[in-house]
């Protein structure tokens, strides 16, 4: 093996190899940044939502008007429903990523259980940065429009709807989570909002790395 | 005879013949004339019928078990393909709006995905929601007894080599029977459950009325 590593031919095959293997790595890169998934749905322009109302873990009513200010997905879920069940560490994972001043999932449940059935389920995933929020009366759906669940939706700082989903997603896929940094960088107001974003952002970019990254790194291993 | 003569007499007899027939249809379809409220006109569409299916407790139960009570029927099926209905959530939320009159009901789920839908699947998912919804499964032969009587739109796409993850699709409404087993309307199943009690409230005052 080391023979022909040595050889000029067989060192040339292997430089071929490797940047077939980069440029792979960084086409897979770009196609995952850009991709989004066929249900998410970007609306022309913004769309006005009312109010949203719902409660909190301490039985406290809150409403959509609380987060003004930040970019929200808001995610509508219940414990019955199993494709959201299986997509809620993904909301998870988008949190701990981009949760912040500029920034926070919002996932709220339908269950007649209540917050007991919300507890018990995020305990069950081992659940690290989600809220726990209710709507027993179901009315939330409703009011946005959406028929079945889970129903999530993209809201931007001034409260309007700028995309939507009504199914499971991969929530923390690169391309999701390009879209949603792209509007959080947009949306920030002044210098100082500005600055602390970017350094977030650009934290939580190193902190995750992409497909080229983590290519490289396995690959930087192989030449130790 | 003069001709006038005759021409007028028979003129009379059609006139006249107009107004005992005007007369008599009096008899024929009194609620028209004589109250001048809406007829209910049910058409020809025969849904609802016998049928035999499995409760989640084991019971056997036939469309007479449930005689002298509203029945208010989800057709439907646990696993969710995609995005999930929520039929059975706002017919709890209804349910608990009703308060008392929700005794005058039978909630029903039956499913039409009996091979996915045992009595403990059934059982396990109910759970979730109001106690008062009894789940029905069966036989294949049993469910396709019922999805024929209710003139039910299902689909089902045959299991891959495994037998898994095939979809099936179905009509999206909540049918309403009377206690007499008579179907009365259909509620579609999107429906929140605020308006579901309001449209029961509706119908049993109407029929009480």
């Amino acid at each position: 093996m080391m023979n022909s590593v040595r050889s000029t031919s067989g060192r040339a095959a292997a430089y071929v190899a490797v940047a077939a293997l980069l440029i792979a790595l960084a086409k897979a890169q770009i196609a995952d940044a850009q991709n989004l998934p066929n249900n998410f749905v970007v609306h022309d322009s913004p769309r006005p939502l009312t109010n949203l109302q719902f409660e909190d873990d301490g039985g406290q009513a809150r409403s959509l008007a609380d987060f003004k200010g930040k970019v929200v997905v808001l995610n509508i879920w219940a414990t019955w429903c199993v494709p959201c069940r299986q997509e809620m560490p993904a909301p998870d994972r988008l949190q701990t990523a981009l949760g912040g001043p500029g920034f926070q999932v919002v996932p709220v449940s339908i269950d007649r259980g209540g917050v007991d059935a919300i507890r018990k389920f995020y305990a069950e995933i081992a659940v690290q940065h989600l809220g726990t929020y209710v709507d027993k009366s179901g009315q939330i759906l409703r009011e946005i429009g959406a028929i079945g669940l889970p129903a999530t939706l993209v809201i931007e700082r001034s409260g309007k709807e700028v995309a939507r989903i009504v199914g499971p997603a991969e929530w923390d896929s690169a391309g999701i989570v390009q879209f949603i940094r792209t509007l959080v960088e947009q949306q920030a107001g002044s210098k100082a909002d500005a600055q602390t974003d970017h350094a977030r952002i650009a934290k939580a970019g190193r902190d995750t790395p992409g497909v080229l990254q983590r290519g490289l790194a396995w690959l930087k291993a192989f030449f130790r | 005879m003069s001709a006038k003569l005759a021409f007028a007499g028979f003129t009379a007899l059609v006139l006249g013949a107009v107004i005992a027939a005007a007369g008599l249809s009096f008899l024929v379809y009194p609620e028209r004339i004589v109250s001048g409220s809406r007829t209910v006109t049910t058409g020809t569409a025969a849904i609802g019928g016998p049928f035999e299916l499995v409760a989640t407790d084991g019971q056997t139960v036939t469309d007479q078990t449930y005689r002298g009570k509203w029945l208010l029927i989800y057709f439907g099926y646990t696993f969710c393909p995609d995005a999930c209905p929520t039929a059975l959530n706002s017919m709890s939320v209804a349910l608990e709006k009703l308060g008392s009159r929700a005794g005058k009901f039978q909630p029903l789920f039956v499913t039409v995905d009996p091979q996915r839908d045992t009595r403990d699947v059934m059982a396990n998912y109910l759970t979730s929601f109001d106690p008062r919804i009894i789940g029905l499964t069966g036989t294949e032969d049993q469910v396709d007894r019922v999805i024929k009587v209710y003139r039910l739109y299902v689909s089902r796409e045959k299991p891959d080599a495994e037998g898994k993850d095939y979809l099936v699709s179905h009509s999206s409404f909540l049918y309403l029977m009377d206690p007499r087993g008579t179907f009365v309307s259909v509620i579609h199943s999107d429906a929140t459950g605020e308006e579901i009690a309001t449209r029961l409230r509706k119908e049993i005052a109407r029929a009480e009325g």
